[in-house]
């Protein structure tokens, strides 16, 4: 069972397979509002949480796919061991990074041993052939680092793609902060830095065989998107209002919401369209794959609409190349929806209204 | 607060939490955005198993979006805890990169608003604590969007604006500068005074206006009091020999608030000295509280012109200094002796200008009528005389009648005057009559000043200058405003464009009110 929080009449949901199951199994689409983790500073595309039309939300309630609650406020009597807890789940999962860490670099290690091995017994070849230039280099690489056997130039290149594929996990846990070492890993590939890779990381099978500890500032941090801990809440009601559901008893609301739920009953797609000088969108299929057909305008069953409003809405609805839909509900509690439709020709434009069954009345304003 | 009827009965499940190794796997996500729908869209679902394909390839992608969580490095985070009762963040680790743009300092320490706090946590770039539990996203939307500080409307369209990469930051009344001001060029000298503390500027800008200021300040009276001019008018009747003038407005208009001391400062020498001094009383004039607006019809300045000169100014009244500051009279004459009185040399062009405007303006006093005329009655009288005479020939078949000609012939000068008779239509601004309305009941505010987003390299928060616009938003179920806020806003709002942000459900739109002058007849 989905349970979806509102406050102040706005129902947000927070979980993405919530958010999934609405939208695959019961074809309600809600807007996302938040930023996207993987690119915050944009806005082509945006992450959770997803809001939801009021229409939509007490649609939800009323089918029983998903319980209205009231936002939960923090509790302070749970506050204790919540921050127990925190900190028990932090301490946790810094071992466990701390862990993997080394081992992810053992792993690297032991896959480029063969590697490296191989191109130091060439590069001795090369040395044999041509004398003297490198020796000095060759000699003072040996003597900084010991024990690992990349210290000829020739192994640089080797060393500097073994520290910048684990440069994630090194060059980044290694060298910590930025202010602690100026020179990152993967930029120097000379002997000093070697060394300090050598001193600081530790990949040889010799000195060191134990958990070098991850530096603090290198622990990697969830900034969760929910509420990470489980919590009770009110359930709400959505036929009674309240302070968190304002919209209960309002004839404006109660004419969207009918005829919201009688599009979708038909299997249309709806969302906002305030840009679009109407009430809901309405789409064929999924939005991700179809245009919107119909703008929907909700008007109430007796209300007059004045002529200007009907012009003006049908040409914003013919420049965008959507059908305005007027919608107002029956006695008998369906809806009736009326298209209105211009044509428009490249030569002339002339107003054609679709002929209708029951009469419209129409008032200038 | 209601009695809890329903028990807190239904569990709400927790978010995702992530595992260590889920939280290294997160390093190597890629970073590439997938297109939103992958292709042209379809125009109707027609059951295939193409189309059903395509989509659940989008839809796909879109869970696996949404599903990722925000991974980040503990060293590169920084820690911010938030204060409820204050209604700000403070930041507990020196701030990064945004603090060129974003949050404030008080009393030492480094603090954000709660609308620039919760952009950067979803950024990931700070950590919100708050009792030092860390706040997740969704419990820092709760927390810090209440109705004292900032709604969630408001927010979105922060966000929105700082996303596309604009500096968002809240309204402040104190910063508009109005049209006169930025005429006289006031938030230029401001801003002069405030980078040379205490150095004498060279520029010539700060010089000429820095004598000007300190002539004002001379010449600054007690202000706003109709009553206060009569017993000035009686001082000076004792000084100077012809009655003093109605007060010449000229250029008087700075709003330097009661800045203290008309100490005068007769030695060029010291005009550095005075500088520095200025500079503290303008600083703190200019960043304290919002400049009133004065009122310029009540205010009478004395006129220290060459025409008539009135150079003994008393001493302000002292219940209008600051405390520790004395007002004494002062005789302005030896300043005004050290007015550039030499006629001004004109290049041959600018004369040539001048004589061609010269040769279509009268002079009034080269009639030899009003030469005549000793005094100003008797001026007065030879202008109605010329008015009687002038009004006598008038055709009565013309003006006898009910229906009379529009205009004298005397009185249509030009082509613009006609109009105006004629015209139905007043041009009229948006913002007039604005000033009245300032104290009227509130309903919409503006919230933000917007500046754009390629001065963000030269960006400085205690000098941010004039805004791209400001904001005011809304939801699309809330009335259009009326006429009466539209214009105390477009007032508030100054000479920077106003626009309106309409949010719909997450949908932003904006509009904006434009102000358009009808053209008409230049010639005059």
């Amino acid at each position: 069972m989905l349970v979806v929080e509102v406050a102040n009449g706005r129902s947000l949901v927070w979980g993405a397979e919530a958010v999934q199951a609405l939208r695959e199994r019961l074809g309600v689409g809600g807007r996302t509002v938040g930023a996207l983790p993987r690119g915050p500073r944009q806005n082509s595309r945006l992450g959770l949480p997803l809001l939801l039309l009021p229409e939509e939300a007490r649609l939800l309630a009323e089918i029983g796919a998903v319980t209205l609650v009231s936002a939960p406020r923090p509790d302070p009597r749970n506050h204790g061991l919540a921050l127990a807890s925190f900190k028990r789940q932090q301490e946790q999962s810094f071992q466990e990074q701390s862990t993997l860490a080394a081992e992810a670099r053992e792993t690297r290690r032991q896959e480029l041993l063969e590697k490296i091995v191989e191109g130091q017994a060439a590069k001795k070849q090369k040395l044999e052939q041509d004398s003297g230039a490198d020796e000095g280099q060759e000699a003072s690489g040996s003597e900084a680092t010991q024990g690992s056997e990349t210290s000829d130039d020739g192994q640089a290149a080797k060393k500097q793609k073994l520290e910048q594929d684990s440069g994630a996990d090194e060059g980044q846990e290694a060298s910590g902060s930025k202010a602690t070492q100026g020179s990152e890993t993967s930029d120097d590939g000379q002997a000093s830095a070697e060394q300090e890779g050598a001193d600081s990381s530790s990949p040889q099978p010799g000195p060191s065989n134990g958990v070098t500890p991850l530096p603090r500032s290198a622990l990697l941090i969830q900034l969760a998107t929910a509420r990470p801990r489980p919590v009770k809440a009110k359930p709400l009601d959505w036929r009674v209002q309240s302070k968190d559901w304002p919209h209960a008893g309002r004839p404006a609301h109660e004419l969207r919401y009918s005829i919201y739920r009688d599009l979708w009953e038909r299997g249309f797609f709806l969302s906002a369209a305030g840009k679009f000088g109407g009430d809901f969108l309405v789409y064929p299929g999924d939005p991700l794959r179809f245009h919107a057909h119909y703008i929907a305008q909700c008007w109430a069953a007796e209300d007059p609409i004045p002529l200007q409003d009907l012009v003006s809405a049908g040409r914003l609805g013919t420049s965008v190349r959507k059908t305005l839909l007027l919608c107002s509900p029956q006695p008998d509690g369906k809806a009736k929806q009326r298209a209105v439709r211009s044509d428009v020709t490249t030569r002339r434009r002339y107003y054609k209204t679709a002929v209708l069954r029951q009469r419209v009345s129409l008032s200038p304003s | 607060m209601e009695p809890d009827s329903e028990p807190a009965t239904v569990e709400v499940p927790a978010g995702r939490v992530l595992s260590a190794s889920e939280l290294r796997a997160a390093r190597w996500r890629s970073q590439k955005l997938p297109q939103r729908s992958h292709g042209p869209k379809d125009f109707l679902p027609d059951g295939s198993e193409a189309q059903a394909e395509r989509l659940r390839l989008c839809r796909q992608e879109l869970w696996q979006l949404l599903a990722e969580e925000r991974v980040e490095r503990l060293g590169s985070l920084v820690a911010a805890e938030w204060r409820p009762e204050e209604g700000f963040v403070e930041l507990k680790s020196p701030a990064g990169k945004f603090w060129q743009t974003m949050g404030y300092s008080e009393q030492g320490r480094q603090r954000l608003h709660p609308e620039e706090a919760l952009y950067l946590l979803e950024c990931g770039s700070i950590q919100l604590f708050y009792q030092d539990l860390p706040l997740s996203i969704q419990e820092a939307y709760q927390l810090l969007l209440t109705e004292d500080t900032l709604n969630f409307l408001q927010y979105q369209v922060f966000s929105h604006l700082k996303r596309l990469g604009y500096v968002v930051r809240r309204f402040q009344p104190s910063s508009v500068v109005s049209p006169y001001e930025r005429q006289l060029n006031l938030d230029g000298y401001a801003q002069c005074l405030e980078d040379g503390t205490g150095k004498r500027k060279r520029s010539s800008s700060c010089r000429s206006v820095s004598k000007k200021a300190k002539a004002l300040q001379n010449s600054l009276p007690p202000m706003s009091e109709a009553a206060s001019s009569p017993p000035a008018c009686d001082q000076s009747s004792q000084y100077s020999e012809k009655p003093q003038e109605s007060s010449p407005r000229k250029g008087s208009g700075l709003s330097f608030q009661a800045l203290g001391s008309s100490e005068p400062c007769p030695a060029l020498a010291r005009e550095d000295v005075e500088c520095g001094q200025e500079n503290e009383k303008i600083k703190n004039g200019a960043k304290g509280a919002p400049k009133p607006r004065w009122n310029f019809e009540q205010i009478s300045f004395p006129n220290m012109a060459s025409d008539s000169r009135h150079t003994l100014l008393p001493a302000p009244a002292p219940e209008l200094l600051p405390a520790n500051v004395i007002g004494r009279g002062t005789d302005a004459e030896s300043w005004c002796q050290k007015l550039n009185q030499r006629k001004e040399k004109l290049s041959r062009r600018d004369r040539d200008q001048q004589a061609e405007v010269q040769q279509f303006r009268e002079d009034v006093n080269a009639d030899p009528e009003v030469q005549g005329c000793s005094s100003w009655r008797e001026y007065k009288e030879l202008l109605q005389r010329r008015q009687l005479q002038k009004s006598q020939p008038r055709p009565p078949h013309l003006w006898g009648q009910s229906v009379t000609p529009l205009l004298n012939p005397d009185k249509a000068d030009s082509p613009a005057a006609v109009l105006e008779h004629v015209s139905v239509l007043q041009t009229t601004h948006l913002a007039d009559g604005g000033y009245r309305l300032l104290e009227k009941s509130r309903g919409l505010e503006i919230s933000f000043d917007v500046y754009q987003a390629d001065a963000v390299a030269t960006f400085r928060k205690n000098n941010p200058g004039k805004p791209y616009v400001r904001m005011c938003i809304s939801g699309f179920d809330e009335p259009v405003p009326d006429l009466c806020s539209l214009k105390r806003l477009t007032y508030q709002s100054g000479d920077v464009p106003l626009i309106f942000a309409l949010v719909d459900h997450g949908d932003i739109s904006f509009y904006s009110f434009r102000d358009f002058t009808l053209p008409r007849d230049l010639e005059h």
